[in-house]
């Protein structure tokens, strides 16, 4: 290799480093498109359960701090939430689309229940969960229990929360873990299907119609 | 000497970069440029009154005094932009609307969702942005000092590595 050969590798290599740059320099002035192009997110439907399982009758206290058995859901198609007044950022949201589908299925919205089911019972008394569920929609239903009731009844669900160490000084302030479904029983109270959280509400509410439809069918 | 021409093509890429100013912003290099747009809160729905009510007629009475006591939270959302050329952190949010206030994110851990206070900053890239939303990253507002219905807005400060503080307006609407 003598020098000259050398030299004009530098030099190629410069001109390589400039060329590059013109195109990465043209790539850049269409990024700000590509930045702000919306993420495809995908449009989950909901789950169905293969063998529908009767959810257990057990009995709980409701909203009014009056003993509710689950039984006494049957009769209705039935949404169910879990969750705690203590989570500001994915609880509201479940909450506020179990409100839109109930505005997207209208007046047969009224044909359904619609629960949540605290995993704080600790926190949430039947007077913070009346508050927080009618604020939502003056006919859903709250309901808690003690721990143990609550932690089977989820698990019937697949599902499962966990109370996890404070993280402030503050033993109050405390997080609990949870699965974060809706889950859609039928007037039978079987368990026919499961929504991950941010389901689009129209196709929880195309379900619902559905079983209604069915119910009506039967009789 | 493919070495050699890799180290060229650098150089040249080094020159080309500082020779030109790349960003027409007068930012000099190694500047972040944070702008805050969308930034919005869940409704706490009555419950603020509620809890203080609550509060004041547990007071005296021995029964279920020292039981928990549940705080009303919510949580701001919004899209944090940074058009400079160098990455920022986001450290902390401070604000009168709250008792405490932290930067979380929600995530899964073992099939669950859980949140946790990002306590080291969340990162602004260079000529990025970050967007704040459910199930992910959000403002936790913890003992929420006022009812928030739709349509209020209040104030928060939130303040950047860089030395940058910038209010923003959140507006309290339905999700
Ligand atoms: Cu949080």
């Amino acid at each position: 290799m003598n020098m000259r050969s050398d030299g004009f590798k530098v030099f190629l290599g410069v001109l390589g480093g400039m060329v590059a740059i013109v195109v990465f320099g043209l790539l850049l002035s269409y990024a700000p498109e590509l930045a702000r192009a919306p993420v495809p997110t995908p449009t989950p439907g909901g789950v169905a359960i293969s063998r529908y399982r009767t959810i257990s009758n057990a009995t709980l206290t409701d909203h009014d701090n009056r003993p509710m058995s689950l039984g006494a859901l049957r009769g209705k198609p039935t949404l169910i939430a879990f969750g705690y007044t203590f989570c500001p950022d994915v609880c509201p949201l479940t909450m506020a689309d179990l409100r839109r589908v109930k505005r997207e299925l209208g007046e047969a919205g009224d044909r359904v229940n619609f629960v949540f089911i605290t995993v704080d019972p600790q926190r949430d008394t039947p007077e913070v969960i009346r508050r927080y569920v009618k604020a939502f929609d003056p006919a859903f239903i709250g309901l808690t229990g003690d721990e143990a009731t609550l932690k089977k009844l989820i698990y019937e669900f697949d599902g499962l929360f966990e109370k996890q160490p404070p993280q402030s000084g503050n033993p109050n302030s405390y997080i609990v873990a949870h699965t974060s479904f809706i889950y859609l029983l039928d007037a039978q109270g079987q368990w026919r299907m499961k929504y991950s959280f941010g389901t689009p509400v129209e196709v929880i509410a195309r379900d619902v119609q559905a079983m209604l439809q069915e119910s009506a069918r039967r009789g | 000497m493919i070495k050699k021409m890799l180290f060229a093509a650098v150089a040249g890429l080094t020159l080309v970069a500082c020779a030109a100013p790349a960003t027409p912003a007068q930012n000099s290099a190694g500047q972040s440029d944070i702008s805050i747009r969308d930034a919005w809160a869940h409704p706490t729905m009555g419950m603020v009154a509620a809890h203080e009510g609550h509060a004041h007629g547990s007071h005296g009475s021995s029964d279920k005094a020292d039981a928990a006591q549940s705080s009303v939270n919510s949580a701001a959302y919004m899209v944090i932009e940074n058009k400079g050329n160098a990455p920022d952190k986001l450290l902390s949010v401070s604000g009168d609307i709250a008792d405490m206030i932290q930067v979380h994110q929600t995530r899964e851990k073992d099939g669950m969702m859980v949140m946790e206070e990002i306590a080291d900053g969340l990162e602004i890239p260079a000529n990025g942005n970050v967007e704040l939303r459910p199930a992910s990253y959000h403002i936790m507002l913890m003992g929420v000092k006022r009812d928030l219905k739709p349509g209020d807005t209040f104030k928060l400060t939130l303040n950047f590595q860089s030395g940058k503080v910038i209010p923003v307006d959140v507006t309290v609407r339905e999700p």
